[in-house]
């Protein structure tokens, strides 16, 4: 069993009369996980108490095994973070900027020079090194940002809105570097993001918040598999596929040129029965068929589901 | 033969790893650094070079004076204890680039978020950053005084003997510590308050150079009582001085009718002070995520 990296229970965080966080309760287990949820949901918030910039009003809260509150600087000692924004001070050099932070994370000098330069050649900029950061577009700056939160080789990073600004390509390159710093790197990682597209596509987990409250977490593709039924799609011939599978009891949604098929459990039958007949139902119906296969649910329903079943639980 | 380039992949870090003494001497390093201007464009270097050349230029007018007229003596010119008054310019302008070039920017630039992202927390960001600056303080309170005591004891105007020397010294260093404090700790306090580095500059100036012509006015013109020459700094700075090494001049001022141990404390209480309402900022100020 994977053990959490971040452990929190019912935390509770509030500025003046305004509840951010009302209770979050969830594991990030290592590996990389994505904090999901719209702009205002309370993440930035919960990566503020992660780092301990701010005491909590309630809950406990573990990281790495500390309390943030109690023991902030050894966290922060095996933590890295790149925060939202990326002014960064412009006559600085990328260089001089990630060893200065690995530096302050204990690293001696030398180890820190090397390591540096090390990291900013490992997120394509070894090049650009020794450039002020003013002169580098925001794709650089943010991939400035990631070496300084990888140079001192923490345990976990945690990164806030990483691919902001960045064009599709840009945004490209630095999830494909954010998934070799999970996955080759040996460092886990919190992603916040409210992109449901790039969670999904490098996060083995996620923790959907909304409203200061967490709604859905787990692992990705076990959420994904919540769903039962079969999707077929057809040349034509829709109306009577979907009348003669209702006939048979099923529950059949069209959509465009898709037949969404929900077929209830039949205990001890072959797990692909439903297949085997809709299979014998298209042929009979003599309608092409491009696709047959399990219909897959995609981070985005969760999403709008998880939200949902919030707003309704809220009496929204 | 040929060679061949080995990409290295990603290497753990396996070496020691300091605590947070290391992250604020490392944070006052690079504030020092900044302040004077190292490691970066050349128009950062003029006024720190400007200033620091300012606060040695009597010293060095004063020792070559020695070195070329024969028979001239320092208090021909001036004692130790005015020496703050001949360089109080410099010392104003040299706080008011250096505290705001290494506070304000880490606000707006968004560095603060990432120091306190690190084994640095409020109070020791707070202290890391005094420290630095009390550091290139030394260059233009003590550095200057110093070598005027050395550079005049080489050339034969200085102290008798070796222990008029060390208490020399003792005295110099002693003046020019209490008021590196106190630069430090109304630079740092200011540049805590705006975001801009201008503002903050000119609010040091105005500080600095307001409070002493209004107590001025109300002392000598308005008859106000003397107690109230405690809120100029500079007048303050300058009699501590005077009181520390000893060469104290009455010219009928508010501030000559204070005692010089009591204006010495109430600047090293200023130096505290600020140092205590800057933390208590910073412990409320936002950090941009």
């Amino acid at each position: 069993m994977r053990t959490a990296v971040i452990s929190a229970n019912r935390v509770t965080k509030s500025f003046g009369t305004t509840n951010v966080l009302t209770d979050i309760s969830v594991d990030f287990p290592a590996g990389i996980t994505g904090l999901l949820g719209s702009n205002g949901a309370g993440k930035t918030t919960f990566l503020s108490l992660v780092l301990g910039f701010e005491p909590r009003n309630g809950g406990g809260l573990t990281v790495l095994g500390h309390d943030p509150q109690t023991a902030g600087p050894e966290i922060r000692a095996q933590m890295g973070y790149s925060p939202e924004h990326h002014h960064l001070p412009s006559d600085v050099q990328a260089a001089d900027l990630v060893r200065h932070m690995a530096q302050l994370h204990g690293l001696p000098q030398q180890a820190s020079t090397e390591r540096a330069s090390d990291a900013l050649w490992l997120v394509g900029l070894g090049e650009e090194r020794f450039r002020p950061i003013g002169t580098m577009s925001t794709g650089q700056r943010q991939r400035v940002k990631l070496a300084a939160a990888i140079a001192h080789d923490p345990a976990l990073v945690l990164l806030d809105e990483p691919t902001d600004g960045l064009d599709p390509v840009q945004r490209d390159d630095m999830l494909e570097l954010i998934h070799r710093v999970g996955n080759e790197y040996g460092i886990s990682v919190v992603l916040s993001s409210h992109l449901l597209e790039e969670v999904e596509r490098i996060c083995d987990h996620v923790v959907i918040i909304s409203n200061g409250v967490v709604i859905r977490s787990g692992n990705i593709d076990e959420m994904r598999g919540d769903r039962t039924g079969v999707m077929v799609e057809l040349d034509g011939g829709h109306e009577l596929v979907a009348a003669t599978l209702r006939q048979a009891g099923l529950v059949v949604d069209i959509v465009g040129s898709r037949l969404m098929v929900d077929a209830p459990p039949q205990p001890g039958a072959d797990p692909y029965w439903i297949h085997d007949y809709i299979r014998d139902v298209v042929a009979w119906a003599q309608v092409g068929m491009r696709r047959l296969g399990d219909q897959t649910i995609s981070l985005e329903d969760v999403f709008l589901e998880s939200n949902d079943a919030a707003s309704s639980d809220a009496g929204l | 033969m040929s060679s061949q380039i080995h990409d290295l992949g990603y290497r753990p870090y396996e070496g020691e790893r300091a605590g947070v003494a290391w992250a604020v001497r490392s944070l006052a390093v690079h504030s020092m650094r900044r302040a004077l201007g190292l490691k970066r464009a050349g128009r950062h270097k003029i006024v720190p070079t400007l200033t620091i050349g300012f606060a040695f230029l009597p010293a060095i007018v004063m020792v070559g004076l020695s070195l070329f007229l024969s028979g001239f003596s320092l208090d021909d010119l001036f004692s130790y204890g005015d020496y703050h008054g001949f360089t109080s310019f410099a010392l104003f302008l040299f706080t008011a680039a250096a505290a705001p070039g290494v506070l304000t920017t880490d606000r707006t630039s968004g560095m603060l978020a990432m120091y306190l992202a690190s084994p640095l927390n409020r109070t020791t960001y707070v202290l890391a950053k005094g420290i630095g600056i009390f550091a290139v303080m030394f260059l233009v309170t003590v550095a200057p005084i110093v070598f005027l005591v050395v550079a005049y004891t080489i050339v034969g105007a200085g102290p008798g003997g070796l222990l008029d020397f060390l208490e020399l010294m003792g005295r110099a260093l002693l003046a020019g510590a209490i008021s590196a404090a106190f630069y430090t700790g109304l630079g740092i306090f200011v540049s805590s308050i705006p975001k801009r580095w201008g503002i903050a500059s000119v609010s040091i100036i105005a500080a600095l150079v307001v409070p002493s012509i209004v107590t001025g006015i109300l002392t000598e013109g308005a008859q106000a009582p003397d107690w109230v020459a405690y809120m100029s700094p500079a007048a303050m700075m300058g009699k501590a001085w005077e009181h520390i090494l000893g060469d104290v001049s009455f010219n009928g001022l508010a501030i000559d009718r204070l005692s010089g141990s009591l204006v010495v404390l109430a600047a090293v209480a200023y130096a505290a002070a600020f140092l205590a309402m800057t933390w208590w900022r910073y412990q409320n100020v936002e950090v941009d995520r």
